[in-house]
């Protein structure tokens, strides 16, 4: 081999090999989710078979002690994980993109106060804002959690929005807009949204990967998702105190968590590059 | 007949810093005018307070009127309308003057179609991207097609200014302000966009304010040219 193709190969490679591991463990939560609305091997509440089985024909990773199949949990697990990691994105990247634009066009006083609002909210962990919201809310439900995770996200991606814009402001691009008599709204659609969107992804699905744990989190604390609803954190919580007779029940939903957060990562990466003219370019 | 751009004692000051003291000139249509002076003498700020464009923190004081309409403490909406139609600028750096993200065509377009649409005569789809090529080639940029498709990274630094100085012409304004559009380039192509910008204000009806560091190179594009002090301390 020459040292050519040993150099170029990696370049090639790496993003489209980082982008397909992610769309790979994606999509297949994606999938699972999906087909867990239509299909579920067993029914979520049913005891399935005998308690604490282990992995067999018939229940592909175990039961769990009250004897339900863990495979049916996990599935409906992946469909939870998606919908909080999806709406706490949304609902963080909505709120936090318009504050930080806001901050961005404000005065001196109004970005100051802004900037220190953001930094409390920072300062406070991220679960201790969701439990808050959760418990300071009548019932426990998936959407409280969604919406207090979602609130606590906000604040780091109104900061960082902030200050991309900011970047982006004082380009000569932006004056030359201006001269040409491009309107604020405009200039923040066609010049300013679309450069701070490769940082901004990025962030989001590291944020997307934060939210699914931080839900975990809730539920294994019981202030998630109510139980006929299976979170992989409750089928964690609920494999506690069995872990040294089946570890099955502990390692899988840890398992599915870990890849979910994994892939994510790898697909915003691997969108990157791919959105990033001058990184696509080489 | 108005001006194009009247300053009448135009003073810029940071706090209690004055950065230009009483600039006074004005420019006729079919003028061109050159303000020489060192980095920092404050040309660039002249250029950005007649475009009512200061950075925030700078405060300017006097008179500057483009075409008739009085800049300094007109708010920001009143004066959208007027740039683009009444001015446009070439920045000195090219790299920085042209969007990282966004193909050449798209950004030329931009301009050239709401300029179209001030006029009367929105253009679209086809026929504004053959606008789009025809701007790109009367810059003399080789392959229109290819450059238009390109983003600004795989573009020489000649090559990007030349697109800047196209997205200003696309705005068809009756005063181009070259705010040092040279002093970024190798002298070869200095003297190219020198021969572009002064081409352009000798066939058409283009007046240009020019600020350059240095004399510039080969014909001198300016009719007259103003010296500038460096502002005093």
């Amino acid at each position: 081999m020459t040292p050519a193709a040993i150099t170029a190969a990696p370049d090639h490679c790496r993003p489209s090999l980082i982008l397909w591991a992610g769309i790979v463990l994606v999509g297949l939560h994606v999938l699972v989710g999906l087909l867990s609305l239509v299909w579920l091997p067993y029914d979520p509440t049913a005891m399935a078979g005998g308690r604490l089985e282990g992995p067999s024909l018939l229940h592909w990773i175990g039961t769990d002690r009250l004897g339900r199949d863990l495979l049916t949990h996990l599935m409906i697990g992946s469909r939870i994980a998606l919908i909080v990691g999806l709406g706490a994105v949304a609902i963080g990247a909505a709120l936090g993109v318009t504050l930080g634009l806001l901050a961005a066009f404000a005065s001196k006083w109004l970005d100051d106060a802004l900037a220190a609002t953001l930094d409390i909210l920072i300062a406070f962990p991220t679960l201790l804002i969701a439990m808050l919201v959760v418990a300071a809310s009548d019932t426990a439900n998936l959407w409280s959690a969604i919406i207090a995770l979602g609130i606590a996200l906000s604040a780091i991606v109104a900061r960082l929005t902030r200050i991309l814009a900011k970047r982006v402001l004082v380009m000569d691009y932006i004056t030359a807009a201006r001269t040409s008599g491009s309107s604020w709204p405009k200039i923040v659609a066609i010049h300013i949204l679309p450069n701070i969107w490769p940082t901004l992804s990025v962030n989001f699905a590291l944020q997307f990967g934060l939210a699914v744990i931080a839900e975990a989190s809730l539920s294994y604390l019981g202030l998630g998702a109510p139980p006929p609803n299976a979170s992989w954190g409750r089928i964690l919580q609920e494999a506690q105190g069995t872990v040294y007779t089946a570890p099955l029940g502990a390692i899988a939903p840890g398992l599915a968590l870990v890849s979910l957060a994994i892939g994510v990562n790898l697909l915003a990466d691997g969108l990157r590059d791919t959105i990033d003219p001058t990184r696509r370019a080489r | 007949m108005t001006p194009v751009l009247a300053l009448d004692n135009l003073s810029i000051a940071a706090g209690s810093k004055l950065l230009v003291s009483n600039l006074s000139f004005s420019l006729a249509r079919g003028e061109r005018l050159g303000l020489i002076g060192e980095s920092g003498s404050g040309k660039s700020l002249t250029a950005l307070a007649a475009t009512g464009l200061l950075p925030a923190g700078l405060s300017p004081a006097g008179s500057a009127k483009l075409g008739g309409t009085e800049v300094i403490g007109t708010p920001n909406r009143a004066l959208d309308r007027l740039r683009g139609t009444a001015v446009a600028i070439v920045f000195q750096e090219p790299l920085t003057a042209l969007d990282p993200l966004m193909r050449i065509g798209k950004q030329v377009a931009e301009p050239l179609a709401r300029r179209a649409k001030r006029d009367d005569a929105p253009l679209s789809g086809a026929a504004l991207k053959q606008a789009v090529l025809a701007l790109l080639a009367e810059v003399a940029l080789p392959e229109p097609e290819r450059i238009a498709q390109a983003y600004p990274h795989e573009l020489s630094g000649g090559q990007r200014q030349r697109v800047a100085i196209a997205m200003a012409l696309a705005c068809k304004p009756d005063l181009l302000i070259a705010d040092e559009p040279t002093t970024a380039l190798d002298v070869t192509t200095q003297a190219e966009i020198w021969v572009c910008l002064t081409g352009w204000s000798a066939s058409a009806t283009w007046h240009c304010f020019l600020s350059a560091t240095t004399c510039p190179l080969s014909p001198t594009p300016s009719a007259r040219s103003w010296c500038s002090d460096r502002a005093r301390p």
